[in-house]
């Protein structure tokens, strides 16, 4: 057979593309101009890109404007702890309902599916009176505690373990293993792909969280960074560059843990934003 | 010699003996406890709450009132409540539409597998990743009346628009935002959807001398029906729970004219700035209800999407 070789797409789709790129990248590029800029060309017309000499000063004025320090290191410190209570629970769960048969397996399962598709508004209030009594309020294990199990997690851990194959617990099982020891030993190791790519998705996630932490962090000591950067562009509105450049630290480390980690981001289905 | 059938019968006995089965069946239990007593005090109890306390009035300082369903028939009279309803679905419906075509056309560009086009994908991408207060206040800035969109648009003869000020244009100015971070996300999801059609259907076609346009209406379209119902399904989800654009470009009050007082920022000042958390209860309420419904319809039209999904 010969092959025709025309392609499922006209040529002038791909100058589509490129405006796309091109689109994308303009905010990105206007915004290391102005972070790189004086505050009084911000706005000038017309606008001189990347005004020489650039302003490097602005990203450590702005880290210095507002304790940033303190915000990245508890955004690091929930992200980070986040991350490693939804592994340890989806994939116990995970485990639990993919391997297991027992009585009530439906119900739990329906409980985790209606976990999702509850939004986050409807437990807003009451989450809060319980982290509050909890004593939880403005403190790391209230910004921690809502988000210690998703159901997004254990989802994502059942179906990935269900493509386990049986026989290999059961080998496990008659050479004299535990349960326990099979899930933490082959079970585990065997899900490392679902481990990383929902470690990946529960960081990025918790680092953008923003509803929450707003209302739990009542003091500047506990906040976030994205609850400092919403104050910081409440208090130094008419300092674009200061707010650019800080935009940018904030961004700064998504980005990297993008560009280093990207298959994560975009082999498996991306995952669920429990917030936009 | 051929292995009696007793001797299996004995073995399949001893391995599936009700105790050491069930024994060991019930570790499925005790795997899963811990997600289920958290998802009862962090998910059922707060929920059930909720539902208690829409039937209250409460200001987090005295005791909830048992009110019955007066916060319910006072939001149907709630031009505000009804306002932000309404500011919340044309959010939903205008920004999903732009995002899914310009992913969807995106993604049918790029499906051949490549290193390039793996590469262009993932730098559509890369706005995901950034937190939506970061987004929304660079593009605050860049719509500024002297920003540099306005500036173009003034070399091009326009003048300048009031992206921030005006309450007409507001909503759109919303969309924009939604468009530029979201399309490549969608964009990646319709790419693994794309890539899980068979090939040789085209080919089949292509030699059954199908045009571009009929093996998309043909063989595309109706493959992609899981994908696009779970993106559909995704979309109204999350945009319905928008919140950080909203606050960011309206200052957190609601915007011009509540411009930008979608259901989610709303609640968020009805329990926390006027302290009525009992009437934002109901209102949550109320949103859970309109967004069962949402999805309820959806799985109408596509139950075996669901399935597939």
């Amino acid at each position: 057979m010969i092959r025709r070789g025309r392609s499922l797409v006209p040529r002038g789709a791909y100058a589509g593309i490129v405006a796309g790129i091109l689109l994308l990248a303009f905010p990105f590029v206007w915004m290391l101009s102005v972070a790189l800029g004086r505050s009084q060309d911000t706005y000038a017309s017309p606008y001189h890109w990347f005004r020489w000499p650039l302003q490097f000063h602005n990203f450590l004025d702005s880290l210095s404007a507002a304790p940033f320090g303190r915000y990245y290191l508890n955004t690091l410190l929930v992200s980070s702890v986040t991350t490693a209570v939804v592994l340890i629970t989806s994939s116990l769960a995970g485990f639990g309902l993919a391997k297991y048969r027992f009585r009530g397996r439906r119900v739990v399962f329906a409980l985790v599916l209606a976990s999702l598709m509850v939004p986050f508004q409807t437990l807003l209030v009451p989450l809060f009176l319980v982290v509050k009594k909890l004593g939880w309020l403005d403190s790391y294990q209230g910004l921690i505690a809502p988000f210690a199990v998703q159901g997004f997690g254990i989802f994502l851990m059942r179906q990935y373990m269900l493509s386990l194959p049986d026989a290999l617990l059961d080998a496990a099982r008659l050479d004299g293993a535990s349960e326990w020891r099979v899930y933490r030993d082959i079970a585990l190791p065997l899900s490392r792909p679902a481990l990383a790519a929902l470690a990946v998705f529960t960081f990025l996630d918790s680092w953008n969280q923003f509803l929450w932490p707003l209302i739990v962090a009542s003091s500047p000591a506990h906040w976030t960074v994205q609850v400092g950067i919403a104050d910081f562009f409440q208090r130094y509105n008419p300092r674009p560059e200061l707010l650019m450049a800080s935009s940018a630290l904030a961004m700064l480390p998504m980005i990297a843990l993008f560009v280093a980690l990207r298959r994560f981001f975009t082999t498996s289905v991306p995952g669920l934003r429990m917030s936009r | 010699m051929p292995v009696r059938a007793s001797a299996y019968r004995r073995i399949l006995r001893h391995s599936r003996e009700r105790s050491w089965w069930g024994r060991r069946q019930r570790w499925g239990v005790l795997f899963t406890l811990p997600v289920v007593l958290f998802l009862g005090v962090f998910f059922l109890y707060p929920l059930g709450q909720n539902v208690y306390l829409s039937l209250t009035r409460y200001d987090f300082l005295s005791p909830p009132r048992f009110i019955g369903l007066a916060n319910y028939t006072r939001l149907l009279h709630d031009p505000i409540f009804l306002q932000s309803l309404a500011t919340t679905g044309f959010y939903v419906v205008a920004s999903t539409i732009p995002v899914c075509v310009f992913a969807l056309a995106m993604a049918l560009v790029l499906q051949r597998p490549g290193r390039i086009n793996g590469f262009i994908a993932a730098l559509f991408f890369l706005p995901v990743v950034i937190s939506d207060v970061v987004v929304a206040i660079v593009w605050k800035f860049m719509l500024d009346l002297f920003g540099p969109v306005n500036q173009a648009l003034s070399t091009v003869g326009q003048g300048a628009v009031s992206w921030l000020t005006d309450p007409s244009l507001v909503p759109w100015t919303l969309v924009i935002i939604t468009v530029w971070q979201w399309t490549g996300w969608t964009m990646v999801i319709f790419l693994a959807g794309l890539r899980s059609i068979p090939r040789n259907l085209y080919d089949a076609a292509r030699v059954d001398g199908a045009t571009s346009w009929q093996m998309f209406r043909d063989i595309t379209l109706p493959l992609l029906r899981p994908t696009l119902f779970f993106v559909l399904a995704i979309s109204v989800i999350t945009s319905a729970q928008s919140f950080g654009y909203q606050y960011v470009i309206g200052n957190g009050t609601g915007g011009p004219d509540s411009t930008t007082n979608v259901i989610s920022l709303e609640i968020y000042r009805t329990a926390f700035t006027n302290l009525e958390p009992g009437y934002a209860a109901a209102m949550s309420i109320v949103l859970l209800l309109l967004l069962s419904i949402a999805i309820a319809i959806q799985m109408r039209v596509y139950p075996s999407e669901l399935r597939k999904a």
